[in-house]
């Protein structure tokens, strides 16, 4: 196993694991908490409807998903404020929107669309320098941020209305993490695809929620569960030759199975 | 009477959805004034206005001498099942998060701020709970975390939006108390359904239903709220010292 390590791709691999875990761990916490996961959904797919766009065009994907995640998420957040429309339905629209027009470009797309596939379901050991760059420029922020505004976040994130009251800055955070949010989902699509990515934002906070009711620790608890079990995952899909995406998602899903079971056995002694 | 604040002829709405119209309200220092009115009828819109969580259309929202710095100094209790109970955080976080402010987020909380927090709990006898989150509380219990949060920056108005629904007899009579003696050093607006029980605490009565009509007592009867059209069915409590059926009265002013 060891001598994968002298490959680049599996470096590369290993850094985006590593990447990808603090930021989803971090983002991930924010949005279960806020009950945001359909916003992110609606994000994630939406972003696709960038990736199709900038393959047309011959531009880099993760650009054009970049631009498409922001903007929906811009989007979506400016009819729940305005009220015009459900938030639900505004989710639905901007999801299916950007799937189709995905779907629209890649076809116009002249020869075929080998990356396709990639970008759908995850090929982590395809990354490049230039997407760990993204990635970590991401994580950054992201780690930068909820240091330094760690209370005032969780204040905006637990009850918004009372942050008002109190004079905070709840617009502008809420739009700031909100870009922040559709920034770490595209910097995941890299590891596992557009279909999957919501599991990296919602299996390890779960699974770190069935033994702490802190926003802190579970934040830390889900980089550490999110980390191992991409790296478990990546293991197993080397081994097996199953996509590296799925076997990820399972492997973590297995974990929550755990969790679960041992969560259940350490309440039932205590009781 | 020193005046906290001045409200004329305030029109508020959602969406051109006219809420409340042509609204007027003195709130003085030593007010405890109930609040009353169907649902629907813009209570908690009248308080929204006030927190500065919606825009009114037209009319003047005047906020006097120690509300200048208006929202640090106002305490507020929104209706408790708008919270997400499951979501992870503390109770002492949560009275803690009452004391942020424009200048305090960025640098965080202190010690001194800490203490204020202890001591709050310490008041309110919430010890056995305060470093539980808050998904494990019952109904009063967060009720009382909730009025901590309210109270731990000792404003001078609170304002509180029904804080009697979800929770038993005891609290109920626990929460008015402590109100009563909150009011000694600061002006309170509780909005309530529960008219019969709130009689017997609040020194004056507000009737909203799209419009305001002001009561200056605590006494109210039945005709009075009609006149006021105000459709609430009032409920007499036996054991309440006060009875809010009361034949005679003085005059009634429409502010």
């Amino acid at each position: 196993m060891l001598e994968l390590i002298n490959y680049t791709f599996f470096t590369n691999a290993l850094i985006a694991t590593l990447l990808t875990a603090i930021s989803c761990g971090i983002i991930g916490t924010y949005i279960v908490s806020r009950r945001m996961v359909f916003i992110g959904g609606g994000i994630t797919h939406a972003s696709f409807g960038g990736i199709g766009i900038a393959y047309y065009f011959g531009l880099n994907p993760l650009f054009g998903a970049a631009v498409f995640a922001v903007l929906s998420a811009f989007g979506i957040n400016y009819f729940t404020y305005k009220g015009n429309i459900r938030q639900d339905s505004s989710i639905a629209i901007w999801w299916s929107l950007g799937m189709a027009i995905g779907i629209v470009f890649i076809t116009l797309a002249p020869g075929y669309a080998p990356n396709l596939m990639s970008f759908l379901f995850g090929s982590i050991l395809t990354v490049t320098t230039s997407d760990l760059v993204f990635m970590g420029i991401v994580t950054l922020v992201a780690i930068l941020l909820f240091t330094l505004f760690f209370k005032l976040i969780m204040m905006i994130a637990f009850d918004e209305e009372f942050a008002r009251t109190r004079n905070l800055p709840v617009t502008f955070f809420s739009y700031l993490l909100m870009m922040l949010s559709a920034l770490v989902i595209v910097a995941s699509i890299r590891v596992s695809g557009v279909i999957l990515v919501l599991s990296l934002l919602t299996l390890p906070q779960a699974t770190a929620n069935l033994f702490t009711k802190s926003f802190k620790t579970i934040m830390i608890t889900s980089i550490a569960i999110g980390l191992l079990g991409m790296i478990a995952g990546l293991m197993v899909s080397y081994y097996t030759n199953l996509p590296s995406g799925a076997t990820i998602i399972l492997v973590l899903t297995t974990f929550f199975g755990l969790g679960k079971l041992l969560s259940k056995i350490a309440f039932r002694q205590i009781s | 009477m020193d005046k906290l604040i001045d409200i004329k002829n305030l029109t508020v709405g959602y969406n051109s959805k006219i809420v409340l119209e042509n609204v007027s309200l003195t709130i003085n220092k030593n007010d405890f004034i109930g609040i009353i009115g169907p649902n629907g009828g813009g209570k908690t819109t009248l308080l929204k206005a006030i927190l500065g969580l919606v825009e009114p259309i037209s009319g003047e929202l005047c906020f006097c001498d120690e509300l200048k710095n208006r929202r640090s100094n106002i305490g507020y209790l929104p209706q408790v099942n708008k919270f997400d109970s499951r979501f992870p955080v503390s109770v002492f976080d949560v009275i803690l998060s009452g004391l942020a402010g424009r200048k305090s987020w960025k640098q965080g909380f202190m010690k001194k701020e800490k203490d204020r927090v202890n001591e709050i709990i310490g008041q309110l006898g919430i010890e056995n709970y305060a470093h539980k989150p808050i998904g494990e509380l019952s109904g009063g219990q967060m009720q009382r975390v909730f009025l901590g949060r309210a109270i731990v920056s000792n404003p001078k108005l609170l304002i509180l939006d029904e804080p009697d629904t979800y929770v038993d007899n005891q609290f109920e009579n626990e929460l008015y108390q402590k109100l009563k003696e909150l009011n000694e050093r600061m002006a309170i607006l509780l909005v309530s359904h529960d008219v019969g029980t709130i009689s017997s605490y609040v020194k004056s009565i507000a009737c909203v239903n799209g419009e305001l009509y002001y009561h200056p007592s605590n006494m109210i009867t039945p005709e009075q709220l009609a006149s006021y059209n105000c459709p609430i069915q009032i409920i007499t409590h036996g054991s309440v010292p006060h009875t809010v059926l009361k034949t005679h009265h003085p005059h009634a002013h429409k502010h």
